[in-house]
């Protein structure tokens, strides 16, 4: 059975079912908690300025600044300024990945087959948000928007001789990640239906998400 | 955009810490064959993660010619069989794009 967590200071808490696209808005100093409620489930996750959304989260900048290729408690996530645009303040899952992408109907037929097609993708999902969220109307948010994503709760170990590898996930019930926010932010999350390799365990489940108020408010 | 570094070589530890591994390319080539009609964009500044002390950007030559026609069997698209399935989605995209 599925256990929410309940908190005082929630400003926002909700539950995004499996396999589903969903965005909110997070203000500066305020803290944004994914709870990943029935464990391996990876959540493709990109972050964008509410003031100026061509400035957005950059995985690029994030691994050559920290020099570090996992994202653990206390990891900055940098913008393609160069600018703090979250940071990681809490985290019970261990680390999270951003080298592996968010999967897509054209990665599926490369990787898997061309079969795969028609299958639910979290690029699919980005679109669709993207093309239909209230969010992303109020902030002109269009397909450019996508960038370079992290996928929290995901495994993606890298080998000394360069191999990537879509590995079992090491998170489990009730596991989370909190980040706070540097600045002001859309959030654009898939709740990963990726049905073809073990970043879901085979089984996509559902996520809770709260925005929790800023420290002193 | 993220861009893709030739020449430079940075490795990931167990733990996940990347390091710029430092090497004399002098002389050294690449050899790109493109599939698809494509805009090119560089930029020839040493790399980002480079510890060395001076500031030394060098010389590139960059040269453009014909490629050979695919043949029966082919190095890159037949590595693996992801890559053979992507160059089907390629021939599938050229073949919808001339309708």
């Amino acid at each position: 059975m599925t256990v929410l967590q309940s908190f005082e200071k929630a400003v926002l808490n909700e539950v995004c079912p499996a396999g589903e696209a969903w965005m909110c808005e997070v203000k500066k100093g305020q803290y944004f908690r994914i709870i990943d409620l029935e464990g391996n489930q990876a959540v493709d996750t990109l972050f964008m300025s509410a003031e100026n959304p061509t400035e957005r989260y950059s995985a690029m900048d994030t691994l050559a600044i920290n020099q570090h290729i996992y994202l653990e408690k206390g990891t900055k996530l940098y913008s393609n300024f160069g600018r703090p645009i979250a940071v990681i303040h809490d985290d019970n899952c261990g680390r999270h990945d951003t080298i592996g992408g968010a999967c897509s109907c054209e990665s599926n037929t490369v990787r898997y087959a061309h079969e795969t097609y028609p299958m639910h993708s979290c690029r699919n999902n980005f679109m669709y948000a993207l093309a239909k969220h209230p969010i992303a109307k109020k902030h002109g948010l269009n397909v450019r928007h996508i960038g370079p994503n992290i996928n929290f709760f995901m495994n993606v170990p890298v080998t000394p001789d360069g191999q990537l590898k879509f590995d079992d996930g090491i998170s489990g019930p009730g596991k989370y990640v909190e980040v706070r926010a540097e600045m002001d932010l859309i959030v654009l999350i898939s709740n990963c239906p990726q049905l073809n390799n073990p970043c879901n365990a085979y089984n996509p489940t559902k996520i809770q998400l709260v925005v929790l108020e800023a420290e002193g408010v | 955009m993220p861009s893709v570094n030739l020449f430079s070589k940075v490795a990931a530890d167990e733990s996940g810490a990347l390091s710029y591994v430092s090497s004399d390319n002098t002389d050294q080539s690449i050899e790109l064959r493109f599939e698809m009609d494509c805009l090119l964009f560089l930029s020839a500044a040493p790399h980002g993660l480079d510890t060395s002390p001076s500031y030394q950007p060098a010389d590139i030559q960059l040269s453009l010619f014909k490629a050979n026609s695919l043949t029966d069997s082919d190095i890159c698209r037949d590595a693996c069989s992801q890559n053979q399935r992507a160059f089907q989605n390629t021939a599938r995209y050229y073949a919808l794009s001339n309708i």
